[in-house]
């Protein structure tokens, strides 16, 4: 072979590589550019939150960080409220949704879903001197506050459409927890419904010797929360799948739950069917 | 380029939902907008009154609506008067906040109403022997009125979209509906496109009317 | 790790000022940019040619039919599957921009409309131009007359940024840093309050600005 050939050669191979990376799919967009943008809610401690000097920190940005470092690429934390959760990976301004979403069949016609990497229990709370409220059925004719659009608030619908609201309760559905937690202390309503997670941080801060966790929401299915990325990106979601498989398997995923829940992980697979 | 497929099947399932809501939107507006319009014709009087309590009230009042963001305003009535243990429903909170916002700006355009209404047409009156309470009902009134219509009707269309930030405390207008509809089914942008008409056809009816009666009234 | 401090810090207070520069930021660039479109927009509606004013008015129709929340969450929605991944912040200014003008130009149109037409015929009449009339005789007459109109707008402006908070843009304007430090400390009454001050104090200096120019000698000796 003739060294022109060779060149020739050579060149046809750096033009078909480069051609092939404008078809690349996602991952392979996020290991070139050497970044990993996750879309992050802040505004839910203890999952997304700032510290004292407002940086992110939480459970879903330990859990970005992990998985840049897996990939081998830098993490960047956009923050993204729940009105911009989807337009963020609709734009691709993230590469992925880390942002402790329920994994509806509803929501899936519009993004595509990891297995589960979180599962919240939804749970009353109550001021602390409150006597009169012990379980989900003594919510009958009290007023209640929820946060629009959450799966608390979905749950206690669902409660409160077949008994609750015959029985004379009101609710309040509040646009963040910081307006929850306040109506709550301010006795404008009587019990507030949320995942215990968010209650268990706030008992830990301002909440502390003002309200208490009454008791379960024991009708309210557990809450499955998956990552997000854009629904036609199965490469990409094989890889995220694997990755939240394996932060199970070394032991990373129960570890973020202690430091930032304080308990242990619960199981993630569902008795009796295989993967969810 | 455009790859993605609006889907309006969850809308169309929600529409009554959503028009429910804005029943509820345009039943605040309308109350906003009389007692706020009854509160700021008094403000009015009171602002050139020779009282000086009364000056100065009329002037904190007019500046603190005008000067610091209705949400802001909202708050203060929802979580602001709880604190005292004065707790109004979402509902009155928003109606009141609305109102008081209303009533400042409503102030500032009766007052320069009143000030485009030359004096001496009202001395020219009494000295036709008019009661002053003629004066006010046959001279002043209609000038003032007719000055002040076009810029009272645009109040109504900021009061209106006014009350969407009342979702933040919880009452379920039409804006609120809608970001919970959204979060629901991860479809913001038709449902917002749905509450943006459902809005604009509230604002056109208004204006329509606005603009007939108008015609009637002035002959415009 | 729960070492969060539940109490106002040094460090909120920085956040709270640089959110106030933030605040008076978007409202100059959105300011200038719609105080630009809605001259050109209301100078069009002017003209009165029939292509132009009808939908330019069905422009403006629709920026002041719909709540600027939505406008906001909708043209970011609107970027995003046409595939432009510009940020919120710069989206939050498109909006702004856009909304503001839509104002602007209902203020402008009125101001030469204010301007007396023989005036204007009196001017053309001297020799001239269209453009040196405009130039010369209305946009002095309109502007005295637009002035107050005009400040009320950019004031509106102003504490209409806040709802930018929506879209978690980033860096945080005034209200968007307060409500990260209500949902850090759990005091949004106090921290609101302090908000509202810092919106009331700016809306201040922007009203006294103004009345200053107005005072200018100029715009004096064109009296009432």
């Amino acid at each position: 072979m003739k060294w022109t050939n060779l060149t020739g050669l050579f060149g046809a191979i750096g033009l078909a590589m480069m051609t092939q990376t404008a078809s690349a799919d996602m991952l392979d967009d996020v290991i070139a550019k050497g970044e990993l943008r996750c879309g992050v809610m802040l505004d839910v401690p203890p999952v997304g939150m700032r510290d004292n000097s407002n940086n992110p920190i939480g459970f879903d940005v330990d859990f970005c960080n992990d998985m840049a470092a897996a990939l081998g690429v830098k993490a960047v934390i956009v923050e993204t409220p729940a009105p911009d959760r989807i337009p963020a990976i609709l734009s691709g301004r993230v590469d992925v949704g880390v942002a402790s979403a329920t994994n509806s069949l509803e929501r899936a016609k519009s993004v595509g879903f990891s297995i589960p990497y979180q599962i919240w229990e939804v749970g009353i709370a109550t001021a602390v001197d409150n006597t009169s409220i012990n379980s989900e059925a003594d919510l009958a004719g009290k007023s209640v506050g929820t946060v629009r659009g959450t799966t608390g608030e979905v749950a206690f619908l669902d409660v409160y459409e077949k008994k609750l609201k015959a029985a004379g309760t009101t609710y309040t559905s509040y646009g963040s927890n910081a307006e929850q937690f306040l109506a709550l202390s301010q006795g404008k309503v009587d019990a507030i419904v949320e995942s215990t997670t968010i209650f268990g941080e706030y008992l830990k801060g301002a909440g502390a010797g003002k309200i208490k966790i009454c008791c379960s929401m024991a009708s309210a299915p557990s809450d499955w929360t998956g990552l997000m990325v854009p629904r036609l990106e199965q490469g990409m979601l094989n890889w995220v799948n694997l990755f939240v498989w394996h932060q199970w398997k070394n032991g990373r995923t129960n570890e973020l739950y202690k430091k930032w829940f304080g308990y242990d992980a619960p199981n993630m697979s569902y008795p009796g069917v295989s993967s969810y | 380029m455009l790859n993605y497929r609006f889907q309006w099947r969850a809308v169309f399932k929600h529409l009554p939902d959503l028009v429910d809501a804005a029943f509820l939107t345009l039943q605040i507006t309308v109350l906003s907008v009389i007692i706020g319009l009854a509160i700021a014709v008094i403000l009015a009087v009171w602002r050139r009154s020779e009282n000086a309590w009364l000056f100065w009230l009329t002037a904190t009042w007019v500046a603190l609506a005008r000067n610091t963001p209705a949400l802001l305003q909202i708050y203060l009535f929802y979580f602001g008067l709880g604190a005292y243990g004065i707790h109004l429903s979402p509902y009155a909170a928003v109606l009141a906040a609305i109102t008081f916002n209303n009533a400042g700006y409503l102030t500032e355009i009766l007052r320069g109403g009143i000030d485009a209404v030359n004096p001496s047409q009202g001395r020219a009156a009494l000295g036709l022997g008019m009661t002053p309470l003629q004066v006010y009902a046959r001279v002043i009134f209609p000038q003032v009125f007719r000055a002040v219509f076009l810029p009272i009707t645009n109040q109504i269309i900021w009061a209106m979209l006014g009350t969407s930030l009342g979702m933040i405390i919880g009452l379920q207008e039409l804006t609120g509906m809608t970001t919970f509809l959204q979060s629901q089914t991860f479809r913001p942008f038709e449902f917002y496109l749905a509450a943006a008409l459902i809005y604009l056809v509230m604002v056109e009816t208004v204006l329509v009317c606005a603009r007939l009666y108008a015609r009637w009234a002035f002959r415009w | 790790m729960n070492n969060i401090s539940t109490t106002f810090t040094a460090n909120d207070l920085l956040l709270m000022l640089q959110g106030a520069g933030v605040t008076f930021l978007l409202t100059i660039v959105s300011g200038i940019g719609g105080t630009v479109l809605g001259f050109l927009i209301g100078w069009g509606r002017s003209l009165r040619a029939p292509w132009l004013y009808y939908p330019l008015g069905a422009y403006i129709e629709i920026m002041r039919a719909v709540p600027l929340i939505i406008q906001f969450v909708l043209m970011n929605s609107f970027m995003a599957i046409l595939g432009y991944a510009i940020n919120p912040f710069l989206s939050g200014i498109i909006s702004l921009t856009l909304y503001i003008a839509a104002y602007v130009a209902e203020v402008v149109r009125a101001g030469i409309d204010a301007v007396p037409h023989p005036m204007v015929r009196a001017a053309r009449g001297l020799g001239l131009g269209y453009i040196q009339a405009f130039r010369l005789v209305v946009v002095p007459l309109g502007l005295k007359t637009v002035l107050p109109a005009w400040t009320g707008l950019m004031l509106g402006l102003m504490k209409d940024t806040s709802l930018i908070a929506v879209l978690g843009a980033s860096p945080p304007e005034l209200l968007r840093s307060s409500q990260i430090i209500i949902t850090r400390i759990q005091e949004p009454l106090a921290v609101l309050t302090g908000a509202g001050a810092f919106y009331f104090i700016m809306c201040w200096l922007i009203t006294l600005a103004v009345r200053r120019y107005e005072q200018r000698p100029l715009l004096q000796s064109l009296g009432r």
